[in-house]
């Protein structure tokens, strides 16, 4: 009798780790939890007399559920100006911030940008909006235009 | 006794099995030991003027197996297989620590429209060759400005 009640003792253990296992498994495969962030916020600013620049202040993204953040795109307008791949080994996972570009993005003088933010994780397919910004005018170009001096 | 053989039977198959489970968790446990000094890398392309892309990397960490003793001796970032920074460490002093390089102040040049996956090749002097420590997804850089 003894021994049976062990037989089961070590079956119950033996069923519940491979239970534990699968559960651990299950989250991140059933997960289809979206990416979060913050807040965006963003400028245009001219650099130059006709050079205008897009500058997106730092943000932060959030991944839950044990899933990790695959890829972000800010899209001005609807066009992309930035593309971003994590690891694909080692992807980020919970916050994560991406650091400033160098140069900021390219603008036209005198038009004005509604600017987005997609992420996609691994417990989703393909990309998802997770903030925008209202719309941000660009300053107006201002053209230099050299007139002949005429002298007598 | 007949039962009793086949209840030590099936105790046995049971025993493999956690056996087999246990030596399962082992061999995952091997394995992130394996990918412990890979170094993540994340990055992407973005517009910075009309006909101007720049590949942008986020600041990254290069793990060496300075358990061992290492020392950082060079590494290298690739854009599809091009590199397009190289960097080397001290010949004297070279560091014994997981290694943050400053970010390069330009960032480095790109195609626009064209797609680009980036990895980090490094060696430590545990490391017979350089080896592959991090890679970046495929991602695509802007074709114009909007």
């Amino acid at each position: 009798m003894r021994r049976l009640v062990t037989l089961w003792a070590i079956c119950g253990v033996a069923v519940a780790a491979l239970g534990l296992r699968s559960s651990g498994a299950q989250p991140a495969a059933a997960a289809t939890t979206v990416v979060t962030s913050g807040t965006l916020n963003a400028s245009c600013y001219r650099a130059a007399a006709t050079v205008c620049k897009l500058r997106v202040e730092p943000f932060m993204v959030g991944t839950f559920f044990g899933t990790r953040l695959e890829a972000l795109q800010l899209q001005a307008n609807g066009q992309p100006i930035w593309d971003f791949r994590t690891d694909v080994s080692n992807p980020p996972a919970g916050a994560y911030g991406p650091s400033p570009v160098a140069l900021d993005f390219g603008a036209v003088c005198g038009h004005a940008y509604g600017i987005a933010l997609f992420a996609d994780d691994t417990g989703q397919e393909g990309l998802s909006l997770v903030a925008q910004t209202g719309l941000v005018a660009c300053p107006l170009g201002q053209a230099e235009v050299y007139v002949p001096l005429v002298t007598r | 006794m007949k039962r009793r053989g086949g209840l030590v039977l099936v105790g046995l198959v049971i025993v493999g099995l956690a056996i087999l489970a246990s030596a399962w968790w082992t061999r995952e446990e091997a394995d992130a030991a394996v990918t412990g000094f890979a170094s993540p890398i994340n990055g992407g392309c973005y517009i910075a003027a009309p006909s101007q892309c720049r590949l942008h990397v986020d600041p990254f960490t290069i793990n060496i197996n300075d358990g061992a003793g290492a020392r950082l001796m060079q590494f290298t970032l690739y854009a599809n297989g091009n590199p397009i920074y190289a960097f080397t460490t001290d010949v004297s002093n070279p560091p014994n620590y997981d290694y943050t390089p400053s970010p390069v102040a330009l960032d480095f040049a790109a195609r626009c429209g064209e797609t680009y996956v980036m990895n980090l090749v490094a060696q430590d002097t545990t490391d017979a060759n350089p080896l592959n420590y991090g890679q970046t997804g495929s991602f695509t850089c802007p074709a114009m400005v909007p």
